[in-house]
């Protein structure tokens, strides 16, 4: 194994790693359940969508609304697994908890990657079983209902961000490790806010201003989307692997920055 | 006039040993120029007022807050650069709420918590809980504070470390928990070898099992000293003397507190009894009673404003 796969393996073999999945398993069980369920939902809907023959309307401009509709819906959906991971995984940081979990004997900046690839085991992994497993049930039960990678999928423009919020979460993670100042872990949330401001803008019908918005601040092309923080890997569009390889080498930089900070402090 | 109590405790195995540590909360002080030392294997009390420096002492010891100067070790090791291994050895009870997390079961937590300890006693905690009465169905939020104390007491005690940092370990629990506390201390402290540093309101119930006192008042360390020392040297003269009595200068810096005006006085004199006596004697007053101080009194005296001597 190569340096930095060595304790990244240890670290999930260990049992703290399996302690906090279990923890966060605990804490948010019903939610996943509830979650999970609209995730099938949302697959079963959209599988009429994908065939084009919805099965609840055949206006066409009807159409469009409810297929608008259920990108909000999936957006909806991906936005709270994310915001139950970030807020998970913000009890690690936040002043109090900084307190509590710090009396461990265990390093500070490796309780967070545990904790933080616990927080990416329980959120980001159920996210993917539950679509996986719903796109599998979709396809049991209506036979070319459409695959989860299919475009019908990413028609609401909304699967993107999650490299960008991992890159700032581990951006943010280490800077308010090194610099002892847990409020630059609110840089977590710009990935968030700029979903969700976006979502209202549109909601609202301000497409422009959502269009604006997005061009400044936006996964694409604006502040970290320029900043290789994030990413919408649609194969129409041309950007979408340079930006993508600047995102992947940013969760390497960062990943290994935290493991190797993590190793040389236990070392020290 | 320099005081005579004693600030510094000689001793070559220190548990835990603090120089010249200063921090500031901004502008507030909250520790200055302190030199706290506690012996291997002591039980020490650090008593004083609300916001005199004991918390902020036992955070810099976990590293959860760093002095501003100074320096601190914990079994040799540096709680900055050695940080695990120093909070490994540490059985924590804080003086807030926050043993992780709010929104688990006891039980949930406890598991969570034991798999930070390889030392971990199973069965211990197991006695633990079942002598403290805690439900283990309950969620850490809903806890009363002194519910929430019993678990923070079994999660400081059952990886039985070699330090225990206490604070406040009494404060909200009732008086029988009190007493039943005592007794497990007292037995933990039997069966394994421990040194405990403690802050305390509730210092008469702990004075059974004290060898140390520290007295500290807004960062700054009055005195420290084993609690022998303490009994034999800090008395309370009860004394009749006229109205315009004024102290010996030989005692002028040795008065610790003084009590009562007119023919009648009482003073907590730090000295030989005998000499002190004499001293009194001399100055022209009667000595009526010489009484040693229980360690709350003496940790009143200490506190006490500093004695103006005319």
């Amino acid at each position: 194994m190569t340096s930095i796969s060595r304790p990244a393996h240890a670290m999930i073999s260990s049992p703290l790693f399996r302690s906090h999945v279990r923890t966060l398993l605990i804490q948010q069980w019903k939610v996943l359940l509830i979650v999970g369920i609209l995730i099938w939902l949302y697959q079963f809907m959209n599988a009429g969508n994908e065939l084009e023959t919805p099965f609840i309307l055949d206006n066409p401009s009807t159409f469009v609304a409810v297929n608008r509709g259920l990108g909000l819906f999936g957006g909806i959906i991906f936005l709270i697994m994310t915001a139950l991971w970030v807020f998970a995984t913000w009890e690690d940081l936040k002043p109090d908890s900084r307190e509590a979990f710090h009396v461990y004997p265990v390093d500070r900046i490796r309780h967070t990657v545990v904790r933080t690839a616990a927080g990416l085991a329980v959120y980001v992994g159920s996210f993917v079983l539950l679509w996986v497993t719903g796109a599998i049930a979709v396809n049991i039960f209506m036979p070319g209902g459409g695959w989860f990678w299919s475009p019908a999928y990413h028609e609401g423009g909304w699967i993107i961000s999650l490299f960008g919020i991992v890159n700032c979460y581990l951006l943010a993670t280490s800077l308010a490790l090194l610099t002892r100042r847990p409020q630059i872990w609110f840089f977590c949330w710009i990935p968030l806010g700029v979903l969700l401001t976006s979502t209202l803008l549109r909601l609202l019908n301000i497409t422009l201003l959502a269009n604006g918005f997005l061009f400044l601040f936006g996964p694409q092309r604006g502040l970290y989307g320029g900043l290789g923080l994030a990413v919408h890997p649609t194969p129409t569009e041309p950007w979408a692997l340079p930006s993508l390889s600047i995102v992947l080498i940013w969760t390497v930089i960062l990943s290994g920055v935290v493991l190797l900070s993590s190793r040389v402090r236990r070392e020290a | 006039m320099s005081s005579p109590l004693p600030t510094t405790i000689d001793t070559e195995h220190p548990a835990v040993a603090t120089h010249g540590l200063h921090k500031y909360y901004r502008r507030n002080r909250a520790l200055e120029r302190l030199d706290l030392t506690v012996p291997a294997g002591a039980v020490y009390l650090l008593v004083g007022p609300n916001g005199s420096g004991k918390t902020t002492t036992m955070k810099i010891l976990l590293d959860l807050a760093r002095a501003d100067e100074g320096s601190t070790t914990v079994f040799g090791l540096s709680p900055i650069s050695d940080g695990p291994l120093v909070r490994a050895q540490i059985g924590y009870v804080p003086e807030g709420r926050i043993p992780g997390y709010e929104w688990m079961r006891i039980d949930h937590l406890l598991t969570h918590h034991a798999v930070y300890y390889p030392s971990w006693d199973e069965e211990y905690a197991r006695s633990l809980i079942a002598a403290l009465e805690i439900d283990l169905k309950k969620k850490f939020q809903k806890l009363s504070k002194g519910e929430a104390r019993r678990v923070q007491l079994v999660m400081a005690l059952a990886h039985r470390p070699p330090l225990l940092l206490l604070d406040e370990p009494m404060d909200g629990l009732d008086p029988v928990v009190r007493d039943r506390v005592i007794e497990i201390l007292a037995t933990h402290l039997a069966e394994t070898p421990t040194t405990v540093l403690a802050s305390t309101h509730h210092i008469q119930e702990l004075e059974k099992l004290a060898d140390h006192l520290g007295v500290i008042r807004e960062g700054i360390l009055l005195a420290q000293s084993d609690t022998t020392t303490l009994h034999t040297r800090l008395k309370r003269y009860r004394i009749e003397a006229s109205s315009d009595w004024t102290a010996p200068e030989s005692l002028a810096a040795a008065i610790v507190r003084r009590n009562g005006s007119g023919p009648e006085l009482a003073l907590d004199i730090w000295g030989e009894e005998a000499a002190v006596t004499a001293d009194l004697a001399g100055s022209g007053s009667t000595v009526r009673q010489v009484a040693a101080l229980n360690l709350e009194e003496t940790a009143i005296s200490l506190l006490s404003e500093p004695e103006t001597v005319s």
